[in-house]
């Protein structure tokens, strides 16, 4: 199997690799971490928005390696179990339509999800 | 998202409380038997031990809006509250959570596709919430000397450690339903959308601990720490625990960073 086609498929991909980091216990920053590959290209990865084809090679061939898989299972990768459909309430916020969060608020959000996503690994 | 309320919807949500203030009451009473267990009697020290018993993260988000949240991943709800905001909003939006925690009925997996009216879903937690927080506030307020309006709301928000509008909205439905006060009435649709802005400055100005309407910044994940060491404990072979245990001190890191740069 090419690349090539993994590269065809990368939304597709982008699940899998999520589902990867899900089923395995790690993080977006473990799983980062662990292969190599920043935060923001893991994002992209995830999100199928790497345009370049070589750039997708590089970094999913790390992926294929710390994972000992071969493209056929990453494009075939059937998640260990089924995610439940996520909601997200933020409930007690009665900011105007027009309010945009400050830079500093974003960022404490940003550590909220990667907290969040622990909890889920380790209280679920 | 909860509706913002002025001075000029403020009758409107005296309408939308008498629809469900019956139900409200109801659960009020079911949280006091059912929730209460260990008999604790400071309203901000029993929603925050309940929220605690559900992994409450507590973090400090530099928004005056957002008071808090209950984000459900999967099977587990996770209560949120900001620390950023003063402790009154703190204790309000503790109670407001645990509504949507225990009782949102928009929020039970199996139901949760089921449209309902948003804003009457807010309203009914914040109803809770008041009814959770506050006593008698007409009495209260009555029972001050004070000339001054707004010294006598502070005093009252200071006995009910309570929101500025939470004791004007409450104070509101009790002189419009229940003793026709019109001069109270009018004082308070005077002053609702003019919050004191030097709210800490007249905490001190009439001796109350000012310590209410201040941050209080604490940060706290619920357990999730000690969670992680366990499960390195029990399995030491299994790299990615030590790895998310060092994640999470470096997020934690950079919240008391985060913590620092607020409170200069």
């Amino acid at each position: 199997m090419s690349m090539e086609l993994l590269f065809e498929n990368r939304k597709l991909i982008g699940k899998n690799i999520l589902n990867i980091i899900k089923d395995n216990g790690y993080t977006k920053s473990s799983f980062s971490r662990l292969t190599n590959i920043s935060r923001p290209t893991l994002d992209k990865l995830i999100k199928g928005e790497v345009d370049s084809l070589a750039t997708f090679k590089t970094h999913i061939q790390k992926i294929l390696e710390s994972q000992d898989m071969n493209e056929e299972q990453l494009l075939n990768y059937v998640p260990k179990y089924k995610t439940k459909k996520e909601l997200v309430f933020a409930l007690s916020d009665n900011a105007p339509e027009n309010h945009a969060l400050n830079p500093k608020a974003q960022e404490m959000f940003g550590i909220l999800e990667d907290i969040v996503h622990m909890y889920e690994l380790y209280y679920n | 998202m909860s509706e913002l309320i002025t001075s000029k919807n403020l009758e409107q949500v005296i309408e939308k409380n008498k629809l469900i203030k019956d139900d409200i009451l109801r659960l009020a009473n079911d949280f006091t038997v059912r929730f209460n267990k260990s008999g604790v009697t400071g309203q901000d020290k029993l929603s925050f031990s309940v929220l605690k018993e559900n992994h409450l993260i507590q973090i400090p988000i530099d928004d005056e809006y957002w008071g808090g949240a209950i984000i459900t991943k999967g099977n587990i709800k996770i209560p949120v509250i900001n620390t950023a905001q003063p402790r009154v909003y703190q204790y309000f939006v503790a109670w407001h959570e645990i509504y949507h925690l225990l009782y949102d009925l928009n929020l039970r997996e199996e139901t949760h596709n089921i449209a309902v009216d948003m804003d009457l879903n807010e309203r009914r937690a914040d109803y809770f919430a008041a009814k959770m927080i506050f006593g008698n506030v007409y009495d209260c307020y009555y029972s001050l000397d004070d000339e001054d309006f707004i010294d006598r709301v502070i005093k009252c928000m200071d006995v009910y450690k309570a929101p500025y509008k939470a004791v004007l909205i409450e104070l509101f439905e009790e002189a419009v339903t229940k003793y026709n006060d019109l001069d109270l009435k009018e004082k308070i649709l005077e002053h609702f959308d003019n919050k004191p802005d030097d709210l800490v400055q007249k905490f001190i100005d009439l001796e109350l601990d000012a310590e209410l309407v201040k941050p209080s910044y604490v940060v706290s994940l619920g357990g999730l720490e000690k969670k992680i060491q366990n499960a390195m404990k029990e399995n030491p072979d299994v790299s990615h625990h030590k790895d998310n245990y060092q994640f999470l001190l470096t997020l934690k890191n950079r919240i008391k960073k985060g913590v620092e740069e607020l409170a200069k």
